[in-house]
């Protein structure tokens, strides 16, 4: 037991120096405990009310032997989950279980083009298609990766489009693989993790 | 870049001091996760049959005090992946935004709680049964805890039973709410330390 009050001590304190202590943080993705997104989100069904997606950046895995994902909870209607990520300086990595991770996120040139097999044999290609200005409720996001995804060995309309902004975050996307499509989130809001 | 490598041998030392039974010669815990363990189970429908696996791969800690064991399971719809802790009487369930769930614990048969999941599904988990003897293609277990659950919002038959082994681990499951009239039944068949 004390062994793992000694371990709860120190990742305390490591959670305590995350973040702010990296003024030169350097990650495509630069995300920390205790932020939090609040997206808009509006699907093509004219009946259906507008609702809201949260993501808040909650605590830290460790996957061993040397990984670490943020966890990152996230809300929208009808679905909850909890999705592992970790981002490097080139690119943002989702942990998809049994020690496995793909790459959802690149900082690349435009036409770049990767693929990778889920866990659940899905096929999921992904494409950064274009770099744009991007208008939420949030702000006006400039140089924004446009990334257009899709399963290919899924039946149906698969699409899903992300704009990611460097050094922030993801602030929109719209996705054609869901019922009532296009749904289309935009980022509301979002807070930065308190002071130490 | 240093300092966060420096913080992730400090994490790594740590966790192999924290982890693993031989750290806890008495280790109380209903559930005694530890990283490096993979429990593999039979899963049969009556029709067809496969093989399901749960891994405890790693930590997760969610500031201000609590850590989760990292669990991945495999189905035959794909992997997910759950944060469990375990006390002594109770075992736990990350579920998000600082929130948690029992997900199993002890008490007198006939003990009855409910949570509500991050989508909106009610569940109600019962103990129907206390000692139970459960044999497995692994071995045959004594003292198990009985659990009768089932979704309270959702639509058909949505019940499932779990035989847990405290100390140990889940050694069955006999699911209702995969479809069908035949239950789909889990049994536990090998057992990977680390």
């Amino acid at each position: 037991m004390k062994a793992r009050m000694l371990a709860l001590s120190v990742l305390l304190a490591v959670f305590s120096l995350t973040g702010s202590s990296f003024a030169a943080d350097t990650r495509f993705i630069p995300i920390t405990i205790g932020q939090t997104f609040e997206f808009a989100v509006s699907d093509n069904n004219p009946s259906t009310p507008d609702w809201t997606e949260n993501i808040a950046v909650s605590g830290l895995a460790q996957i061993p032997p040397s990984l670490l994902y943020y966890t990152l909870d996230q809300k929208g209607q009808g679905e909850s989950r909890l999705i592992g990520i970790r981002s490097t300086a080139a690119d943002v990595r989702q942990y998809d279980g049994f020690g496995k991770e793909y790459i959802i996120w690149k900082k690349a040139a435009v036409g770049t083009v990767w693929s990778y097999i889920e866990n659940s044999g899905q096929k999921i290609q992904r494409k950064i298609e274009a770099i744009e200005n991007v208008t939420v409720p949030a702000g006006t996001f400039t140089n924004c990766l446009k990334i257009h995804n899709k399963c290919a060995n899924c039946s149906g309309v698969t699409d899903w489009y992300e704009w990611v902004k460097p050094g922030f975050m993801m602030v929109k996307w719209v996705d054609y693989w869901a019922d009532n499509a296009p749904v289309t989130h935009r980022l509301k809001s979002w807070t930065a993790p308190a002071a130490p | 870049m240093k300092a966060r490598i420096l913080f992730s041998s400090l994490l790594l030392f740590v966790f192999s001091l924290s982890l693993g039974p031989s750290a806890f010669a008495a280790d109380t815990r209903l559930i005694p996760f530890a990283v490096g363990y993979s429990f593999v189970f039979h899963a049969s429908n009556g029709t067809n049959s496969w093989e399901e696996k749960m891994t405890s791969s790693g930590m997760t800690s969610i500031p201000s005090a609590l850590q989760y064991y990292t669990v991945d399971a495999s189905t035959q719809l794909g992997t997910g992946t759950r944060s469990l802790r375990s006390t002594p009487t109770t075992v736990y369930q990350y579920a998000g935004f600082g929130k948690e769930t029992v997900f199993w614990k002890t008490g007198a048969a006939g003990t009855t709680w409910k949570y509500t999941e991050g989508d909106g599904k009610i569940i109600e988990k019962k103990i129907v049964a206390l000692n139970q003897t459960v044999t497995v293609p692994y071995g045959t277990f004594t003292g198990c805890i009985k659990y009768q659950n089932r979704c309270t919002n959702c639509f058909g038959n949505t019940q499932w039973t779990e035989w847990i082994k405290p100390g140990f681990m889940m050694v069955k499951w006999q699911d209702y709410w995969s479809g069908g009239d035949t239950p789909t039944v889990h049994e536990l068949i090998s057992v990977t330390t680390p």
